[in-house]
């Protein structure tokens, strides 16, 4: 069975080095490979899961990677319940986005490079989720790091997709630097990164440590699960091909941040401070992204903002102690989330290349299909049951409230709001309405090889949640499922009535719903809009420019930094120390060379009296150490 | 005195007389029998330092040896036709094209 | 060693260091490569009283035979009456006579400090009699990987000696 997870975790690898040597010559078939790797590894995964939901656990180590004194840091991968989950979200939604970009991205330059990439990108997120020691896990969080830098700056020749890369990689590398730290911490204290050796014993932890290592690891959470204050990388991420922003910044790699804490639950489950301060960021972050939400136009950025959103939910759902309500979202969220980003990776390609929704509308009738799966994963996202994103996003709020976190809950409520609000504001702007598109274009729906994915997506959008989320005999499934490897943390406060949630947080779907159906659909809507702008102008010019955090970014951290770095780092350091330092030593060395170039006669046999002389000396040396 | 010192002896002579050949000989023809010599007196180390150990690993690595001296010498004497082609001469003296 | 086997040694050796100045200090090459099939007998000799048959076999035959007749061969295409100065030394002599002695004294004085566990000496290097055999057993157990390795170095010196001389030829 160890095997069998190896072989699953290392196939996409094979796929990778089989496309990046001989991308040249699959041209064609680049595609094709890419994907029939994925497909053995989701086919191997299927085994695999049904093994851990029978509750058996592999952990098992390959081999021994660093020894270091007691330090013994093994590269093994471990199976088990929350691993498992995310092992069957991570190799099916990459497999059905891989088969979408055989259509989307057919034709383009570099196509078996855009494979390679991915295909690698899977890989190293298999290996985040699999890894059964923090120093596997962090090859794989650094892995797919890499993966998202070089798959947004695929585009490279586009200035903006290199920046927005080198953004992403800058941004996200500020929280690693608090991973590493708190790695560091946890190898100080425990002598060891695995996993087993650390939870039985995290009990030993003093509360300020834990607390510190807590925080440490989930400021790294922060910057690639994009939370407040390093969710900046994200929209720009947008610049990347549409599959990437679905696969990449939707539905793994930016979730696991939320793995991560899930995975070191027990050690959250010691810090309640770190658990709250991972909850009220997580809450905030999901109030403040979708406040960017409402107002944008750009079809991606919405999507991008409404991720950071709903990560906000899954930090809501791991900082409160119910690892398996965020665990939950994730899985839900993977789905309908790469849907919308499939979709609006359909729209994108109809409308060559134009995001802008103002050049939308009435798309409803060019592309119907696409219309149909979009407003499915909308009404996902929104709460609406029977469809997946009620079932997590009341768990999670209904758990915040449970353990004592009425705050959260209101916060979180409000936001699902805006959520159904934005959403549904996108897609009667984008489906509905008349149309803006401009003259010479012609949308039309897209090849089939794109809108199977669509569909099998969309009805994973639909009954996952039902699926795992309904008690059944008296407990929820996920929540049985997860709590094996991660129980809930913290004892309840309130016992809350379930049903009132239930409809609290479906009345604030639909209310969002029903005030973009108000804003968009009807005649008078326009008017009723612009009256709104003009009485809350400060909050929309908030809103619309994004509440400046990019510019506040750029005065407080990056501008210094470059005054700095130019007047003095390069200006004196560079030019007056650094480069004269190695001016002189280049000097002295060519000084050398000179003197030396005089026993440089050419004659081999003058070359022959050296290497004898050599020898000679060598010997005498021995001589003169034995005597 | 051990009973394996004039074996090794008669090596370490023929080690430096190959030595010799290498360093005073102008031909290089004679420069590579020199070598040739040279190579087989640490070959011949190695056999001696096999039978008074009792391992039989030495005279495999004689083996091995030999069929290094025997590569050497082949690119060797392609060396030499190759010079002798271009400048005419044999003389190690004068080849010295590694300077220019 | 017996009185027998001490005066084989000492004929063989000197053979053997005879042979090594003979190619050393003759002025004539081919004169040089006689002196070295001479040597590389004497070698032999010592093989054989080293108790390492196949290897004697091997001297004789690759060495003696094969590699000083290769040598011959191309010195055969080479007209010594056009080099000139070729039996002289090269101007720095003495030092190489120095270096070469001072290698050999060394030699001698590290061979004087060194202690050998001579308890097995003699032992293991035949199987049934047979030296051959032990020497194939060895070769193409423990040292299989190493031995392809040196197929491979045989095939590049090959490549390598055609190239070159090819290079010249249009």
């Amino acid at each position: 069975m160890e095997w069998l997870l190896l072989l699953c975790v290392l196939s996409p690898a094979v796929g990778c080095i089989i496309n990046g040597l001989f991308g040249r010559w699959t041209y064609r078939a680049a595609g094709v490979i890419g994907s029939t790797f994925l497909g053995i590894s989701f086919a191997l995964a299927i085994p695999l899961i049904i093994y851990a939901i029978q509750g058996h656990i592999i952990d098992y180590d390959y081999y021994h990677w660093i020894i270091s004194g007691k330090l013994d840091v093994p590269f093994g991968l471990r199976l088990d319940s929350l691993s498992a989950m995310m092992l069957g979200v991570v190799t099916f939604v990459s497999f059905m986005i891989h088969i979408y970009s055989i259509g989307y991205m057919g034709g383009h330059k570099g196509y078996a490079r855009f494979f390679a990439y991915l295909n690698l990108f899977v890989f190293a997120m298999l290996l985040l989720c699999m890894g059964n020691n923090y120093l596997t896990l962090f090859i794989g969080w650094e892995g797919v790091g890499f993966c998202s830098y070089i798959l947004i700056g695929y585009y490279y020749e586009k200035k903006t997709a290199a920046d927005a890369g080198r953004k992403a990689f800058v941004t996200t590398r500020i929280g690693d630097v608090g991973f590493t730290i708190g790695i560091l911490f946890i190898i100080l204290y425990f002598g060891s990164v695995k996993f087993t050796d650390i939870f039985p014993q995290a009990h030993i932890l003093p509360p300020m440590i834990a607390t510190i290592i807590t925080l440490a690891l989930f400021f790294g959470a922060t910057g690639k699960s994009a939370q407040f204050p390093l969710y900046v990388w994200l929209p720009d991420a947008m610049e990347g091909p549409t599959p990437v922003s679905a696969l990449i910044h939707a539905a793994t790699m930016v979730t696991a941040g939320v793995y991560m804490v899930a995975r070191s639950a027990p050690l959250y489950a010691l810090s309640p401070t770190g658990s709250l301060v991972v909850a009220s960021i997580g809450a905030f972050t999901a109030f403040f992204a979708a406040t960017m939400a409402l107002t944008h136009f750009d079809l991606k950025r919405i999507l991008a903002y409404s991720t950071i959103s709903q990560i906000g939910y899954m930090m809501i759902g791991v900082g409160v102690g119910a690892y398996w309500t965020g665990m939950f979202h994730l899985m839900t969220h993977a789905f309908f989330k790469a849907l919308l980003f499939l979709s609006a990776g359909a729209v994108m390609h109809a409308m060559h290349g134009i995001l802008d929704m103002r050049l939308m509308g009435g798309l409803r009738h060019k592309m119907p299909q696409t219309c149909a799966v979009m407003i499915i994963a909308s009404l996902a996202i929104a709460g609406i049951p029977p469809l997946s994103g009620f079932f997590s996003k009341d768990h999670i709020l209904g758990e915040a409230l449970m353990l004592g976190h009425p705050i959260i809950w209101m916060v979180g409520v409000i936001t699902a709001f805006m959520t159904a609000y934005y959403m549904f504001r996108m897609v009667f702007f984008t489906f509905f309405g008349e149309s803006r598109v401009p003259e010479g274009l012609h949308p039309h729906e897209a090849p089939n090889v794109m809108l199977v994915p669509l569909w099998v997506l969309a009805v994973g959008s639909i009954v996952v949640g039902a699926i795992f989320g309904i008690k059944m005999h008296g407990h929820i499934p996920i929540e049985h499922f997860i709590s094996l490897t991660s129980p809930v943390a913290f004892p309840k406060v309130y016992e809350v009535n379930e049903s009132l949630l239930i409809i609290i947080s479906i009345v604030a779907g639909v209310l969002g719903i029903a005030v973009a159906w108000l804003s968009y659909i009807p005649k008078w809507a326009p008017k009723w809009r612009s009256w709104f702008v003009r009485t809350f102008h400060p909050l929309y010019r908030c809103c619309f420019n994004l509440w400046w955090v990019d510019e506040v970014y750029n005065c407080l951290f990056c501008r210094p930094f470059w005054h700095v770095s130019e007047r003095f780092l390069w200006k004196v350091v560079d030019d007056k120390l650094i480069d004269a330092g190695v001016d002189d030593v280049g000097r002295i060395a060519g000084l050398a060379g000179k003197a030396v170039r005089i026993l440089q006669t050419g004659f081999i046999n003058n070359y022959a009296y050296w290497v004898s002389a050599g020898a000679l000396i060598v010997c005498g040396w021995y001589l003169l150490k034995i005597m | 005195m051990q009973y394996y010192v004039p074996f090794l002896m008669v090596a370490f002579i023929l080690f430096a007389v190959g030595a010799i050949g290498v360093l005073v000989r102008r031909n290089f023809f004679v420069v590579l029998m020199s070598l040739e010599i040279m190579i087989n007196s640490a070959g011949l180390v190695f056999v001696i330092l096999s039978y008074f150990s009792g391992t039989i690993s030495g005279q495999v690595f004689f083996i091995f040896v030999a069929a290094v001296a025997a590569s050497e010498t082949a690119v060797g004497l392609a060396i030499a036709v190759l010079m002798y082609r271009v400048r005419h001469t044999v003389d190690v003296t004068e080849f010295s094209i590694m300077k220019r | 060693m017996t009185g027998i086997e001490a005066c084989v040694f000492a004929i063989v050796s000197l053979m053997a260091i005879v042979g090594a100045l003979g190619v050393v200090f003759c002025r004539n090459p081919y004169h040089s490569a006689l002196w070295m099939v001479f040597s590389f007998v004497g070698i032999a000799g010592l093989f054989a009283l080293l108790q390492a048959y196949f290897l004697t076999a091997l001297q004789i035959i690759v060495y003696a035979g094969a590699i000083v007749v290769m040598i011959a061969f191309v010195m055969m295409t080479i007209d010594f009456r056009k080099v000139r100065g070729l039996s002289k030394f090269v101007p720095q002599w003495l030092w190489g006579l120095i270096i070469s002695f001072g290698i050999l004294i060394d030699l001698f004085i590290l061979t004087s400090k060194m202690k050998i566990d001579v308890s097995q000496a003699g032992k293991n290097l035949a199987i049934a009699g047979s030296n051959t055999k032990a020497l194939g057993m060895e070769l193409f157990t423990s040292y299989l990987f190493p031995f392809e390795m040196v197929a491979v170095i045989l095939l590049v010196a090959l490549i390598g000696v055609v190239v070159l001389t090819k290079r010249g030829i249009k």
